[in-house]
């Protein structure tokens, strides 16, 4: 009312602009941001000559995933896949989030490696048998990109091992068929080779 | 008064309300679990994929606006190069202190206004070039005290759906009020204002709609029908805003606000996060001012003839808000501000009364008598700083510690941190407060030989202390204070940063 003149009104209509452009070039970028998890742990050991497990926690692994079920109390974070824990808590799992119709998790190694075979430590080796993921396509990442792949369609084991052999992996990914059913639980993931 | 000076009067009180709200951000401890988990999480969590997930976003009963409009601001920041959450929230936090500061403009307008319509007469536009516009008494009070009013101020910085949804309904109170003083292009303008206002206060804090209604009546009252039909529909554009993006985000139009109001007053879920007596908020007012809620009050209700719909729509707002079992502080917020200007307006009328431009040239016990009025005015904005001020300490939580929150910063800044237990999941600040993408966990002593849980934070010379201790942990920051972080003693050196 006081401050009323049109240099101040031009000065104010330029920064309103500049402002709304720069907050609307942060809202599309937001609206375009994928949303999905990624962490590389720090390599705090070389790997191993012998066969051992690729994924391992102090082996600095790099673990993404679609999504995870992220409450206070049950925080069922993807890293817990490559904590190589024997007995853990039931919290200490991945879980998918309820809106993720199509969960997926990969880990990438550090270097390249002869991958051999792929234990997954369902929910049913601790919980209730009817949790343990059913359909699931596993793939091993390369260099060159896409690898062999293996799908398991009607799996029963609580610990599943699958024969997955694979020069110069670089990793594997792992998708979920949900097929309208519970959230996706896992306790760990093994890649194992040399 | 010189135009020139009121002017200047004006800026020094932005200027006031401005400091007070950077320390405000300097000293403020965090008010509510909600302003992290709520408003800056979600947002964070979408644009890192990492971050806590309340019940309320797994079950859809919040919409994506406010978040969505954080996250455009750290979707930019972050394209500038701010990764920090910490840094990100303070940025969040000062620029809704900022915006804060139009309430000191409303106030302003609001008091100006009401002065104007007590005054009855005396009011008409000023004569000379230089003469202050009518009603600046009360405009200047109102501006005052909603720039210093110690609640208003520490509240100013929250992360909150209530503050902006303060800023909207003060606003359109304030342009009703305009609206029946306004004729032509004006007025159009204003309630087309209003009416965005109106709809977005509402939509962003729904137990507000009791003060969007006052301001509608008050146009009705004055037979301003027309103005009344443009702030109709513009309040319809929010609507349909806040609509469609339920649409997008939740899979149908309006679903957040239906599972909202389905939670908590139909099913009355709320009701499981405390359930207080129906005179809590009473309480609540006469506890952060005893001496000046009375005082406002007194004054408001002396100039009902004009303040009433700001005194109706705080007192309306109360009311309805004591309903509702559950009951927290922040919820009835609004009532401040709105009492504020009513009280400011009847004050400037007072005061105006009792002085004149030329008091100068008048005999000496006029002088005398404005020089007293304008003390008794100054004692009056004083005592009702001070009393605020005395009582403005302290909020819903007695355990939300700021302390924790360093901590947990501070560990999340370490280069060996790969998971962080914690004592209590809700009093700290989220995966954005925490800055890193890994595992954050309530404190069980099983999960202390999980090796990516590589610091610990808890009370300090506590029993989860000694049990972190006895795993191998050790205390490390900070050496001495309420709260501790211990960290995995001697564990080989990592051979790099982790990264994102």
């Amino acid at each position: 009312m006081l401050l009323r003149g049109s240099h101040l009104q031009k000065l104010k209509f330029w920064t309103l602009g500049l402002v709304a452009c720069a907050w609307l070039f942060g809202l599309v970028t937001f609206v375009a941001a994928d949303g999905y998890f990624e962490a590389t742990l720090p390599r705090r050991r070389a790997s191993p000559a012998e066969i051992h497990n690729l994924s391992l926690w102090d082996l600095g692994p790099t673990v993404r995933a679609s999504s995870y079920h992220g409450d206070w109390a049950a925080n069922h974070h993807p890293l817990f896949l490559v904590d190589g824990r024997e007995r853990p808590e039931l919290v200490e799992k991945w879980a998918s989030a309820e809106r993720d119709h199509h969960p997926w998790v990969e880990i990438t190694w550090r270097e390249s490696h002869d991958l051999e075979r792929v234990v997954l430590r369902h929910a049913g080796s601790l919980e209730s048998a009817a949790y343990t993921a059913r359909r699931y396509t596993l793939r091993c990442l390369t260099e060159a990109g896409a690898g062999p792949s293996l799908v398991v369609n009607s799996n029963e084991a609580a610990v599943a091992s699958h024969d997955l052999a694979c020069r110069r992996a670089r990793g594997i990914r792992i998708e979920f068929d949900r097929d309208g059913a519970d959230i996706i639980r896992l306790f760990e993931v093994e890649t194992w080779g040399r | 008064m010189t135009r020139r000076r009121l002017t200047l009067a004006l800026a020094a009180t932005f200027l006031l309300g401005l400091v007070l709200r950077l320390l405000a951000l300097q000293f403020e401890p965090p008010h509510h679990p909600d302003e992290f988990f709520q408003y800056l999480e979600p947002a964070w969590r979408h644009l890192t994929g990492a971050g806590v997930q309340t019940w309320e976003w797994r079950a859809g009963v919040r919409s994506w606006v406010l978040p969505g409009y954080h996250g455009a601001w750290m979707a930019l920041l972050m394209r500038l190069g701010v990764h920090d959450g910490v840094k990100l929230a303070t940025i969040l936090r000062a620029h809704w202190a900022l915006l804060s500061l139009t309430l000191v403009w409303a106030g302003w307008r609001g008091g100006a206004l009401l002065t104007r319509r007590l005054s009855a007469g005396g009011a008409g536009p000023a004569s000379a070039p230089d003469a202050p516009p009518a009603g600046w008494q009360g405009g200047l009070v109102a501006a005052l005290l909603c720039a210093a009013f110690p609640l208003l101020v520490r509240f100013s910085i929250h992360t909150l759906s209530e503050l902006p949804s303060i800023l909207c309904l003060v606003w359109a109170v304030v342009l009703a009020g305009e609206i029946v003083e306004a004729r032509g292009r004006e007025e159009r303008g204003k309630a087309a204002w209003m009416g965005v206002l109106l709809g977005l206060g509402i939509c962003l804090r729904i137990q507000h709609a009791p003060v969007a209604l006052v301001a509608v009546l008050w146009l009705l009252v004055a037979r301003r029908f027309r103005p009344f039909a443009i702030v109709s529909a513009a309040a319809l554009l929010p609507v349909a805003l806040f609509g469609a993006v339920d649409w997008v985000t939740w899979g149908s139009p309006f679903s957040s606000f239906i599972a909202y109001v389905k939670f908590n007053l139909l099913e009355g879920g709320a009701t499981s996060f405390g359930a207080f007596p129906w005179s809590w908020y009473w309480q609540q007012f006469i506890h952060r001012s005893p001496v000046g809620l009375f005082v406002l009050l007194g004054l408001g209700v002396l100039g009902l003839r004009a303040s009433w719909p700001f005194l109706g729509a705080a007192l309306g707002l109360a009311a309805i808000l004591s309903t509702q079992a559950h009951k927290e502080e922040r919820f009835a917020m609004l009532f401040w501000p709105l009492v504020l200007i009513a009280a400011a307006g009847y004050a400037g009328v007072w005061v105006a009364a009792h002085t004149s431009a030329c008091v100068a040239k008048k005999p000496a016990p006029v002088r005398l008598r404005a020089w007293l009025a304008r003390a008794v005015l100054t004692g009056t904005v004083a005592l009702v700083l001070g009393d605020g001020a005395l009582h403005c300490r302290g909020n819903d939580f007695a355990d939300l510690t700021p302390l924790r929150y360093e901590a947990q910063a501070w560990a999340g800044r370490q280069p060996d941190v790969t998971g962080l237990l914690y004592d209590e999941p809700i009093f700290v600040g989220g995966g954005m407060w925490f800055g890193r993408p890994f595992p954050q966990l309530w404190f069980k002593p099983a999960l202390l030989g999980n090796p990516l849980f590589s610091h610990v934070l808890v009370p300090r010379d506590s029993d989860l202390m000694r049990a972190a201790v006895q795993a191998g942990f050790t205390p490390v920051y900070p050496p001495t204070g309420r709260f501790v972080v211990l960290s995995r003693k001697a564990r080989e050196p990592a051979s790099e940063l982790p990264v994102r």
